[in-house]
């Protein structure tokens, strides 16, 4: 008998994977805001009342290997959010039924990974998250693009399958352990994972990604990250088993990735790019942080991931609003649309640095943890990774200056363009609302990740679950 | 005599009041339509007042046995989790209280002394937004308990300041100017930044009241050191010394008001009173002491030497304040703490003063030497000619110390242009496509000046 826990879950997944095979089959339901909105709330509904009520969640581990750990769950909350503000924020002429469907299934293949803790759910969710953005015609870099998710995909999967083959088994949790026995399948995997989350050098196809993709299903599928579970399941604890800390060569290509595609955005000539650039250095800085054992900066890493996938996602939908008047807008003079739309250059600049730990924001503490959990123990590394981090705060502002402020240029003199309207304004105020509430209030994110690692020391018996003992071992001697 | 309770009140009003003012006029902002001026300086300058007889009755505290060298009132803990936690704490002492009142009482006069100035200028309402931030910023600054606190004020500081200096942003050069200050500041966030994370590792605490103490015990001349120097940077950059100096006088692009706020009074002292608020640190790292000395004294020759070759009032007054901030250093890291303190507040006011009276300035010379006849000869005949022609370009040019910086910012734009450029011949190989023709920013900007020279002719002809 499924508890009520599983029913939440379960629909969940369920409603906006109906809703998908709805609108393909009536496209006239894509027109349908109320309906489109109705049902992500009432997933973000289910899965807030799930944190609440913070119970391990086993759905029929030993056929879905699907279950819904402390981790999982203010991510899924994370993921809810942004699938909400993406189908409020689309535009009118996007309301079509490729789209939609695109982002919703997105939307379940992202929870669907978060939630797996098997090898054949997780490529399963995988495939579901990777290829619903390649079916547009639209956008120049699909051929890289399909390239890349295919070998990321392969690797990953054969990663994975021969590790399960040395464990005997396709639990998530039991396969750190095998690790030594197959450290080949190891290194396909993070090659796999560096390949999907766009790390330097692997970044070319994300980055095209950005210049032409359709921008609501590029959200759904970049913002929350999911794949990064992959870290957190099972290459953060081999790590953590085998070695005790980040090894240096990692370490060292993240904060060069973090770094470089930091500054890389101020040498762009196109605001899309530019973003593309700019999502490139943000993976790479939380994959650091996730990667790393030690807990404190493992649940910096944590905390960084669900507070960037809110502020990733209002970043984007302001560019995707100045995209939607303006077009791709050229960096390489000021644009000044400040006096016109004052709301969308604040919200450009809040969400911009509420990426790079704007004081008073969530990112603000998540990083702190980071910088005081995992960085101490790489004292050469920790000034460039925050130099990283300082070139993406400048960044923020040189876009910014870039696009609002300044001297319009003459062919932009007479050119109208419209500040937020009123759904657009709910969105980010909400968004906003979220990220500075959250700064101030940073328990309400801390507490769900710490009773994560602390559940997981406490929980031996129940189903297959990230394997994170080590950490828990550790986790007295941080400080 | 007030007592701990009371005082501890009055220290946590003064940073509340103006972050509550702060909030209330961010939420006036995002309503539709437009407020009156009036009531936004009515709104900020009443906020400021409050804060400002707040943080008086906490000076006349500091001076009483209640918190006789310094109350540390912990707020609770902002976040904790197993083996970490950020503590809120706010420490009331003498310099914390001197620095809160001379930022309260300037920022008073510079509030109601912009309400005129700014009189029907489109961004009225931005202004007082971004300088209540400021506030909150400086505040935090001055009354922050632990590290966390003060560079939270810090980020606070460098970003209202690089909005401030673009505020007139219809034209190109404050937007320029307030993004390179900001470059600035970040790069030398760096230091601070890390300088944090280091010293947390080492004392098991950003609290200062709990970490000093420890210094001393546990930690080597080395360790000490280095931390010690990562805060020097820190403090280099917001204060303009040596070799940052090149964005202050390019900041005075922003309104007077906050010119004279920023730079001329505040802003510019929140490095050497980093470096007091350090100074428990710096007593046992004489390397990072001597390099403050160092620093200050050849920041001071060069903003006097330069500064005498400025043309313009903003840009001497600019040079002027570093070159006495410079001096502030020097007695810092000599150990002369209550001088620099009170070196701090005379400049700080003499500064703002100054500023806020530039537009006026002609009128004052004029008036001046009509009381007292001209300025007396300097001494520059004692100098062969050419020592001086020499010396004369070389601070005309600014110590040759901006083409340098240029130099550096190139070869990286240019190496990154390059991997760009890599970057998009890759993609396009792998697609089979044709490699798109982009035009760099420099590339832009040179095809621009020749259309401009072109028409230029062409208007001529």
């Amino acid at each position: 008998m499924a508890s009520l826990e599983q029913w939440l879950v379960g629909g969940s997944l369920a409603l906006p994977l109906l809703l998908a095979l709805a609108v393909r089959i009536w496209p006239v339901l894509a027109t349908k805001r109320p309906l489109l909105l109705g049902v992500p709330a009432l997933t973000l509904a289910s899965f807030v009342s799930l944190v609440l009520l913070r119970d391990e969640v086993p759905l029929d581990p030993a056929h879905t290997g699907l279950a819904l750990d402390a981790v999982a769950r203010p991510l899924l909350v994370a993921a809810s959010g942004v699938v909400l503000a993406v189908l409020a924020a689309l535009p009118k002429r996007e309301l079509t039924r490729s789209h939609v469907s695109a982002i919703l299934i997105i939307y379940v293949g992202g929870c669907w990974v978060l939630l797996s803790h098997g090898v054949v759910s997780l490529m399963l969710g995988y495939l579901v998250t990777a290829v619903p953005i390649l079916t547009f015609k639209e956008f120049r870099a699909r051929r890289l693009a399909r390239y890349s998710q295919a070998l990321s995909l392969a690797l990953v999967g054969a990663g994975l399958a021969w590790l399960a083959d040395a464990a005997g088994t396709t639990a998530l949790s039991a396969l750190p352990a095998v690790v030594t026995a197959r450290p080949g399948a190891f290194g396909l995997v993070v090659l796999g994972l560096a390949l999907r989350l766009g790390v330097f050098p692997f970044q070319s196809w994300l980055v095209g990604l950005f210049e032409s993709a359709p921008f609501g299903p590029l959200i759904m599928s970049v913002a929350p990250m999911s794949m990064l579970i992959v870290v957190e399941r099972v290459i953060t604890p081999t790590v953590a088993v085998t070695l005790g800390e980040v090894p240096g060569a990692s370490a060292t290509l993240l904060v060069i990735s973090a770094a470089l595609a930091a500054g890389m955005v101020v040498v762009q000539t196109h605001l899309r790019r530019a973003l593309g650039w700019f999502v490139v250095s943000l993976h790479s800085t939380i994959f650091l942080g996730v990667l790393d054992p030690n807990p404190l900066g493992h649940m910096g890493g944590l905390a960084m991931w669900a507070a960037s996938t809110l502020a990733l996602t209002g970043f984007a939908i302001v560019i995707w609003a100045l995209f939607t008047r303006r077009g791709d807008i050229d960096l390489r003079e000021h644009s000044g649309f400040h006096d016109q739309t004052p709301t969308l250059a604040a919200s450009f600049l809040l969400f911009g640095l509420a990426c790079v730990g704007l004081p008073g924001t969530i990112d603000f503490i998540s990083e702190d943890l980071t910088l005081h959990g995992s960085i101490a123990h790489h004292p050469v590394l920790l000034v460039g990774f925050l130099t990283g981090v300082s070139t993406l705060g400048y960044a923020v502002l040189f876009l910014a200056f870039r696009i609002f402020l300044g001297p319009r240029p003459p062919q932009l003199v007479d050119v109208r363009v419209p500040d937020v309207g009123t759904r657009e304004r709910a969105v980010l105020v909400l968004l906003g609302a979220l990220l500075l509430g959250g700064g101030m209030a940073p328990q309400s994110i801390a507490r769900p990740l710490t009773d994560g690692i602390v559940s997981d020391n406490a929980d031996t018996d129940g189903p297959p679950h990230t394997d994170t003992a080590p950490l828990h071992e550790a986790g007295g001697a941080a400080h | 005599m007030m007592s701990i309770g009371l005082t501890a009140a009055l220290g946590v009003s003064v940073l509340a009041v103006p972050v509550a003012a702060f909030v209330l006029l961010a939420l006036l902002s995002v309503l539709p339509g437009r407020r009156s001026e009036r009531l936004i300086t009515n709104l900020v300058t009443g906020a400021l007042m409050l804060s400002w007889l707040a943080s008086v009755a906490t000076l006349v505290s500091a001076w009483g046995p209640v918190t006789h060298g310094g109350l540390s009132v912990p707020l609770g803990s902002w976040f904790s989790v197993p083996g970490y936690s950020l503590q809120t704490v706010i420490l009331l002492d003498l310099p914390g209280a001197v620095f809160m009142t001379l930022t309260t009482s300037l920022l008073i006069l510079v509030a109601v002394y912009s309400g005129r100035y700014l009189h029907r200028e489109p961004g009225f309402g931005r202004f007082f937004l971004l300088l209540l931030l400021f506030a909150i910023g400086m505040l935090a600054i001055a009354a922050g308990g632990s590290l966390d606190i003060v560079f939270g004020g810090w980020e606070l500081v460098g970003l209202s300041s690089a909005l401030l200096i673009a505020f007139f942003h219809l034209r190109e050069a404050p937007v320029r100017h307030g993004l390179r200050a900001f470059a600035v500041y970040r790069a030398c966030d760096v230091g601070f930044l890390a300088g944090v994370v280091l010293f947390h590792e080492l004392t098991h605490s950003s609290v200062f009241s709990e970490a000093f103490p420890a210094l001393r015990e546990h930690l080597s001349p080395f360790a000490l050191n280095g931390v010690a120097l990562l805060f020097v940077l820190a403090a280099m950059g917001k204060s303009a010394m040596l070799p940052f100096t090149g964005w202050l006088p390019r900041a005075m692009e922003g309104p007077t008001p906050s010119s004279a706020i920023f730079y001329g009074a505040l802003s510019i002292h929140a490095g050497p009173f980093l470096l007091l608020r350090l100074s428990p640190l710096l007593e046992h790292a004489s390397v990072a002491r001597g390099v403050v000395v160092f620093v200050g004294a050849l920041t001071a020759l060069h903003a006097t030497t330069v500064g005498r070759a400025q043309n313009d009032i903003k840009s001497k007054l600019a040079y002027a304040s570093v070159a006495q901030v410079s001096l502030i250093w020097v007695e810092v890291g000599l150990g002369f703490t209550t001088l620099a303190l009170v070196h701090m507040a005379g400049h700080a006011t003499l500064r703002t003063w100054e500023l806020l009276r530039a537009p006026s300035f002609l009128r004052d010379w004029r008036a001046r030497e009509t009381l007292r006849g001209p300025a007396s000869k300097s001494v520059r005949h004692v100098l062969p000619q050419a020592w001086r022609d020499a010396i004369y370009r070389l601070t005309l040019e600014r110590w040759y110390i901006d083409e340098l910086g240029g130099f550096v910012v190139q070869r990286v734009r240019g190496f990154l242009t390059a991997l760009d450029g890599l970057d998009r011949a890759l993609a396009a190989q792998l697609e089979r496509a044709p490699l798109p023709a982009v035009e760099t920013v420099e590339t832009v900007e040179a095809r621009r000046a020749l259309e401009r020279e072109g028409e230029v002719r062409r208007g001529l002809s």
